[in-house]
């Protein structure tokens, strides 16, 4: 809660320097202190993602799924959010392109992470059937 | 939390938009480009350093070892 405060906070006074610094000073600087914002929300945000993250891995061990599944999902989580943000830098900078591909290779690493996943449910598949 | 970056960051645009708006009405208009350049260019080194730490923070959570 109180850092929920914090951040509402933070991103007030965020949003009157960046509309000042977008009028009076080049685009550059407002898009490199949204950056600047957007990282340190990333960074703190990792915390408690961190125990969130914690906690699925236990429960993951509880039920006994196979430790490869996990840190699969885990790593499939960790590009998403690199990505997100890559693609969320270049948008605020007006750059559609470059968003666009950002996302284009976040997709692509997953499949990729998930084609071993694909390639093991259809092994069972042909084991089940006759 | 980490906010004196930020600060940092914005801080520095104000300085480098004023002092450009100064340039401009002297005419100096090269100087103004170069300042701006300048600023842009300082607060790029510090966004890169932020950038990498966060990526390893990123592995680190995630556990790609």
């Amino acid at each position: 809660m109180d850092e929920m405060v914090r951040i509402v906070a933070i991103a007030l006074v965020l949003t009157i320097l960046l509309g000042f610094l977008r009028s009076a000073a080049h685009g550059a600087f407002a898009a490199q202190l949204g950056m600047g914002f957007m990282l340190l929300m990333l960074a703190v945000l990792l915390v408690p993602l961190r125990q969130v993250v914690a906690f699925f891995v236990d429960l993951g061990r509880q039920a006994e799924i196979k430790p490869a599944y996990t840190s699969l999902i885990l790593r499939a989580i960790g590009i998403g959010y690199l990505a997100s943000f890559g693609a969320q830098l270049a948008r605020d900078a007006k750059e559609d392109t470059v968003a666009n591909m950002v996302e284009m290779a976040g997709k692509v690493f997953i499949l990729l992470l998930a084609a071993p996943v694909v390639a093991g449910i259809l092994e069972a598949l042909m084991g089940i059937l006759p | 939390m980490d906010i004196t970056a930020i600060y940092k960051i914005a801080g520095l645009g104000i300085v480098v938009a004023v002092l450009n708006i100064f340039l401009t009405q002297a005419g100096k208009q090269e100087q103004a480009q170069m300042l701006s350049l300048a600023g842009v260019i300082i607060v790029l080194i510090w966004l890169v350093q932020m950038i990498a730490r966060l990526f390893a923070d990123v592995e680190n959570v995630f556990h790609w070892w």
